[in-house]
């Protein structure tokens, strides 16, 4: 099969010019005029729904910095010691008795066998008592103690400003402007070949 | 008259004449939208719903449409679009190719040549196949005798760019009628 010609191709294209040039039917245009008259009311319920999404946007972003901000503060409670801390203990002071006086009458083994219970439990309490995120820093300080690291954090801030005057030794006691730098002398590096390694030039020939 | 009436009567009266320059745009236009939705959808009742939205959507714009010279191109533009959408949601491509396949002449729609009938659906056919770009620039060439120029404007497009697809079209279209 042979390809199309232009001819051919033109031909078939002035066809499909005579069928698009269709004209629109006379109440075409009222048609339109009706939509556009129906519009208002469509008008009217876009801009309250946009109102909502916008004010759902705002409360959004208001509970957000809210909570963001909550995220930053110390929190300073009174009971000090954290759990972790608490269970380790606990395990520690309970078992070493028993597990004493059982070592000393019996065999060894229940001792060994004790304390790896003792370790374990040690172990998954620990594993399962650390808090898996970090968000939060909790600063465990007791209230009284508190005031005097906060006056302590702010003293350091204020000297960490303060700008000195610069050192004395860069000044020159007579003329007392600024004496320029001197430049950094470096001696000559002189490499010498170790003894014995004459000859040798290191390389694979 | 204070100020608050003197407003409102300019707002009334840029309004009144917004109205006028749309309805003159509408009269001016709604061949080529129609056109342009026909070159898709290929039913003359779904070209003229095409058209009608494309027209309230116009006038819901009007207003802001900076560029009032550009209207027909955004016309255009929008009709094209709202066509495919109308195409693609209703699923009527398959029904549409069958209908032209069992094509029957109507009077004041199709030429009264069996022959050319038969050529026009061929046609019809592998213009669906071509890609959107090509499909809307063969469309509009061959509505109310745009050249390059037309069509470029109304596309908002560069005329070589035009030329280059109007190129390709042509070429994709001979190898498809082959």
């Amino acid at each position: 099969m042979s390809p199309m010609n232009d001819d051919q191709l033109n031909d078939a294209l002035a066809d499909l010019r005579a069928e698009l040039s269709i004209e629109p039917s006379p109440e075409f245009a009222a048609k339109v005029r009706r939509q556009i008259d129906a519009e208002p009311e469509r008008r009217g319920w876009n801009v309250w729904a946009w109102t909502g999404v916008a004010a759902t946007c705002g409360i959004a972003v208001v509970a957000g910095a809210l909570w963001m901000r909550s995220g930053d503060e110390i929190v300073v409670t009174p009971t000090v010691t954290p759990s972790v801390t608490t269970t380790i203990a606990s395990t520690q002071t309970q078992t070493p008795t028993p597990v004493a006086t059982t070592a000393q009458t019996t065999s060894p083994t229940p001792v060994t066998s004790l304390q790896q219970t003792v370790n374990a439990v040690r172990t998954t309490r620990i594993a399962t008592a650390a808090p898996p995120k970090e968000k939060v820093l909790e600063v465990m300080v007791p209230p009284d103690q508190l005031l005097v690291i906060r006056q302590l954090m702010s003293n350091v801030r204020e000297t960490s400003r303060r700008e000195g005057p610069p050192s004395r030794t860069l000044i020159d006691p007579t003329t007392g402007e600024l004496i320029p730098a001197k430049p950094i002398e470096i001696p000559l590096i002189t490499i010498e070949p170790l003894p014995g390694a004459e000859g040798r030039s290191g390389g694979r020939q | 008259m204070n100020l608050a009436s003197e407003l409102t009567g300019n707002l009334l009266s840029v309004e009144r004449d917004d109205v006028r320059e749309f309805e003159a745009r509408l009269a001016d236009s709604s061949a080529l939208a129609i056109r342009v939705a026909y070159g898709v959808v290929r039913n003359r009742q779904d070209a003229e719903d095409v058209a009608q939205e494309a027209f309230a959507r116009a006038y819901r714009r009007f207003a802001s449409l900076r560029d009032r010279e550009r209207f027909r191109g955004w016309l255009v533009r929008m009709t094209w679009r709202l066509a495919i959408d109308h195409i693609r949601s209703r699923k009527r491509r398959q029904n549409r190719e069958d209908a032209l396949m069992a094509i029957t002449p109507q009077a004041g729609d199709l030429t009264e040549d069996t022959a050319a009938s038969e050529r026009t659906a061929r046609l019809w056919k592998a213009i669906d196949q071509l890609p959107d770009r090509l499909r809307v620039v063969i469309v509009l060439t061959s509505i109310e005798g745009h050249g390059v120029k037309e069509v470029a404007a109304l596309l908002g497009a560069a005329e070589g760019t035009i030329k280059s697809r109007m190129f390709e079209a042509r070429q994709k279209l001979r190898e498809a009628l082959q």
